[in-house]
């Protein structure tokens, strides 16, 4: 045959090779079916967006940069009304931006947080699980350490050791990345162990010997075939592990303090105090913090469910 | 199959789901802070709050006590345990090494020749029963007898000259020690004349001497024991070091405990704060609580007689509460920003951070509107403060555009440097104001770094330590430079002043006292400017304390106030609370709210044997 005419079977075959396997419209991922489907998932994504969109647009949303000098007011202690709407704090600062600028940063370092302790703990399981031998057992029992660690108490360690020795980054001052990091510490052990027995799993298929029988390298396998195939777990690993990735940074900001705004850090310190006469000072933090915890749990669930349906409705 | 897909179907075939779970959880925690949220403010009265809040604060000062005198028996009754509170750990137990998180201490198990009040300037007699000032450098006390220590020696007058005499040798076999060494650098010999009767003899005139024998590091020691000690100071604190009213029965992590000791001395004809057959409160327990969180919640539900000083704020929140009383006092205390003369050499550059700070807003956000600006000399020392509100108010102006100039001119002279000099200016790329651990010294330097990160454009950021290390801070001069770039210190709302004016604000700039060890304002600087200036503060400083006559010596004092804030020297006093308020259980009684601000009569467990307990 003419290399002309191999050009044109080819994407007739992959045209034929696309309508066997393509999936039927009613099976197409569809928002809505899904919401549908998934009502409670849908109301977390709902809750994330708003939280999400309210403080990305923080200076749109008639607030006042807590950093600035001018959200120190002589309205110290000024309960909920149409100026202030969550009211203020002990130094006259207006609560609805503390708590619109500090959901910036609760939920950045939340997702940088997950991002990184899930894709370090996915990449260690994939050279442990496939690598197997010394490494694997070398990693496995330093995970088993980091387990016999407290955990909390290994991240506020980092974050005080860290936040010196760190560079400020664009996006990430140092603080906040000696959080992201001392945190995604925390998170990682807990990824590695979940992904390697999931890459162990995988390992054993059949698919993998044929993959080998024809010559494919280990690193072409990992990546090529084994990672796609745990790619659903990675996802619903990240998803899950979100809302404890926001409460842990909120509990190293409440313990810890920030100089960011961040909810941990407002239910924290001079607050305390006077949460029994000012009680706004801690139900809008700390209802912030409850309401994007939630939405991330439902949408976490949701999409385990649909990406697992054999998991559904096990605790 | 669809069915079973649909989410309602397999809700109702479904027992109790993680799922489930967390959606009640959530559920709840949002309702109950709905719930919570409507009990809040309303609308209505926003434009009202601040009024409300003053008219809250002033019920406060006025009638705090009206529950408890209610059931106030007729007299001092005797018996019960005072209950107190402390950060953290002392530091020591000796009254001339040490006088950190110890004051229950160096104040109730030590005593002293002589109690001062500062609220009156007059002296009570405690150890002593009088003094004769002989000629204007001889003074001779007369000790009252009957004092024995607590393993009963007898106080001799050999101890009361060696507890006198005894600082000096401590700097020197300590290397450092708190006692500012114009507290005793005068003194020619302290000599022991008979059995009740010490002469002190010094190299010249000395204003203040008694009011610093009042002071801590002066409480009674017992000679014997401490010679037997290796390092010969009081800081392991055996039984038997002090006589005072109290015996030292506890100390560990979670406080000190104090008895009555049965040996105690009486005072016949006793002076104020005293009384005959004192102290009348049995014991004393002071805990250590890590945060003021805590032990407001201690006070509120009657574990604590006393919290200590309070803003107008936290006086509105405990108003009503049947187990405190809130009393206003006159507001005492200091809150500053001290410079390491290491890196502030230029005064362009001091003067630019005392015109960047915005002095309305701070006072607006940290003392509620209500407060007023600080001269070097604090302005409660009414007796030697000559300088007014007006004329502060010349020096402390907000102008941001000037500061920014002044600034950038210093910092630009800075950049032409070479780089040896460096260290001494790194200033002008970022500053670090290191405080204490607690809400309201977080609070001031949190306004601090956003006011003059703003202004200034360098980067201000606060860092905080624990009492214990923020002093090995201020006190590190391992470098001619400090590790951090502003100290923080004080929150203008309590402390207070001893009635000495080198000890009110003044001995923060004296390069013989805090000027040289906290902030590097020194003869020995590596700055000329520095090393001069220091030099003309210390012949100021001593002029003050050796003129007797009270009007030359206010004028000396005014004048060095003057050439402090021409220079913006040393360190730079932010405005303070015009009105403060003490926190107290509301069975203390007669325990001296105005001198409680004494800065010296010890935090939350002042020296008054008057002090009691109402049982009922």
């Amino acid at each position: 045959m003419s290399d002309a005419s191999e050009a044109v079977q080819r994407p007739a075959s992959e045209t034929l090779l696309e309508q066997e396997y393509a999936l039927p419209p009613e099976q197409r991922f569809n928002p809505l079916r899904w919401a549908r489907r998934e009502p409670a998932g849908a109301l977390g994504v709902v809750l994330i967006l708003i939280i999400g969109i309210m403080s990305g647009a923080a200076p749109l949303l008639n607030t006042t940069d807590p950093k600035s000098l001018e959200s120190f007011t002589s309205d110290n202690l000024v309960g909920p009304s149409s100026d202030y709407y969550f009211g203020t704090d002990r130094q006259g600062r207006d609560v609805w931006s503390s708590v619109l600028y500090g959901g910036r940063i609760s939920l950045k370092i939340g997702v940088v947080t997950v991002l990184v302790g899930t894709v370090g703990g996915t990449l260690l399981a994939l050279i442990a699980g496939f690598v197997g031998g010394p490494v694997d057992f070398g990693l496995s029992r330093v995970a088993d350490m980091l387990f016999a660690v407290p955990s909390l108490l290994l991240a506020m360690i980092l974050d005080v050791v860290l936040v010196d020795k760190l560079p400020d980054l664009p996006a990430l001052p140092a603080e906040e990345l000696a959080r992201v990091l001392a945190i995604a510490f925390f998170f990682m052990p807990g990824a590695f162990r979940i992904m390697r027995g999931s890459v162990l799993e995988q390992r054993s298929g059949q698919y993998v010997e044929a993959a080998t029988l024809i010559g494919a390298g280990q690193f072409r396998i990992m990546l090529r075939h084994i990672l796609p195939n745990i790619t659903g777990l990675v996802i619903v690993l990240t998803t899950i592990s979100l809302p404890a990735a926001i409460l842990t940074e909120a509990t190293l900001s409440f313990l810890l303090g920030s100089d960011a705004p961040s909810w941990g850090a407002e239910l924290s310190g001079d607050s305390r105090q006077f949460f029994k006469n000012a009680p706004w000072l801690a139900i809008f933090p700390g209802a912030a913090l409850a309401i994007t915890v939630f939405g991330f749990n439902m949408f976490g669930d949701s999409i385990r469910d649909t990406l697992d349906p054999r998991l559904r409705g096990r605790i | 199959m669809r069915d079973r897909d649909n989410y309602w179907l397999r809700l109702q075939g479904r027992k109790t789901s993680r799922r489930g779970f967390l959606a009640g959880t959530g559920v709840a925690a949002a309702g109950s802070a709905a719930i919570l949220a409507g009990c809040g403010d309303d609308d209505d009265d926003d434009d009202e709050a601040p009024a409300a809040t003053a008219a809250a604060t002033e019920a406060a000062t006025e009638a705090p006590t009206e529950a408890p005198t209610q059931a106030a028996p007729a007299g001092p009754t005797r018996g019960g345990t005072y209950r107190s509170w402390k950060r953290t750990e002392d530091m020591g137990m000796d009254p001339a090494v040490f006088h950190t998180d110890n004051q229950e201490v160096v104040y109730q198990v030590y005593n002293h020749l002589l109690d001062f009040q500062v609220s009156k300037g007059t002296f009570s007699m405690d150890g002593a029963v009088g003094y004769e000032q002989v000629d204007e450098s001889t003074l001779v006390w007369t000790m009252r007898e009957g004092m024995q220590f607590h393993n009963g020696d007898p106080v001799t007058s050999e101890d009361v000259a060696f507890t006198i005499e005894r600082p000096p040798g401590l700097l020197a076999s300590l290397g450092a020690t708190h006692v500012p060494a114009s507290t005793y650098d005068y003194f020619d010999s302290i000599d022991p004349v008979d059995a009740t009767h010490i002469q002190e003899n010094w190299v010249g005139p000395r204003a203040d001497a008694l009011i610093h024998r009042s002071r801590q590091y002066f409480g009674i020691i017992n000679k014997k024991l401490v010679l037997a000690q290796p390092d010969q100071t009081g800081q392991e604190h055996v039984r038997g070091m002090a006589a005072g009213p109290y015996i030292l029965s506890e100390r560990n992590a979670e406080g000190t405990h104090l008895v009555r000791n049965p040996d105690y001395y009486p005072h016949p004809n006793p002076d104020d704060g005293f009384v005959e057959d004192g102290p009348y409160i049995d014991e004393y327990d002071v805990r250590i609580v890590a945060d003021n969180v805590t032990a407001r919640s201690l006070l509120e539900s009657g574990d604590l007689d006393a919290y200590g000083t309070v803003d107008a704020l936290e006086a509105e929140g405990l108003e009503g509460n049947e187990n405190v009383a809130v009393e206003g006092a006159p507001a005492g205390g200091w809150a500053v920003l001290g410079f390491d003369g290491g890196k502030w050499r230029d005064q362009r550059a001091r003067e630019a951070l005392r015109k960047a700070f915005n002095y309305q807003a701070f006072i607006n956000s940290i003392h509620a509107g209500n407060a007023r600006l600080q001269a070097p000399l604090t302005i409660i020392n009414t007796r030697f403060q000559r300088l007014t509100q007006e004329d502060l108010a010349g020096y402390y102006n907000y102008d941001p555009e000037d500061a920014r100039a002044l600034w950038e001119a210093a910092k630009s002279d800075a950049a032409s440097r070479g780089p040896d000099q460096e260290k001494y200016d790194s200033i002008y790329e970022y500053v670090d104001i290191h405080t204490i651990q607690g809400p309201a010294y977080l609070a001031i330097s949190d306004f601090a770094a956003t006011n003059l990160t703003e202004v200034l454009g360098t980067t201000f950021e606060v860092s905080s330590a624990d009492i214990q290390t923020w002093v090995s801070a201020a006190n590190d001069n391992t470098d001619d430079v400090k590790p951090w770039g502003l100290l923080q210190s004080g929150t203008g709302v309590g402390g207070g002043t001893d009635g000495a004016p080198d000890a009110s604000y003044l001995s923060w700039f004296d390069p013989a006292q805090y000027g040289s060890v906290a902030f590097n304002f020194r003869h020995d600087s590596p700055h000329p400017e520095i090393a001069e200036g220091s030099a003309h503060v210390g012949e100021q400083m001593l002029a003050q304390t050796q003129e007797l006559d009270h009007e030359t010596r206010v004028q000396i004092i005014t004048d060095l106030q003057r050439w402090i804030l021409d220079r913006a020297w040393g360190i730079f006093t932010l405005p303070m609370a015009a009105e403060s308020y003490l926190a107290v259980s509301s069975r203390l009684r007669d325990y001296g709210k105005d001198d409680w601000f004494n800065a010296y009569s010890g935090n939350n467990t002042p020296r008054r044997e008057a002090a009691w307990l109402d049982q009922a």
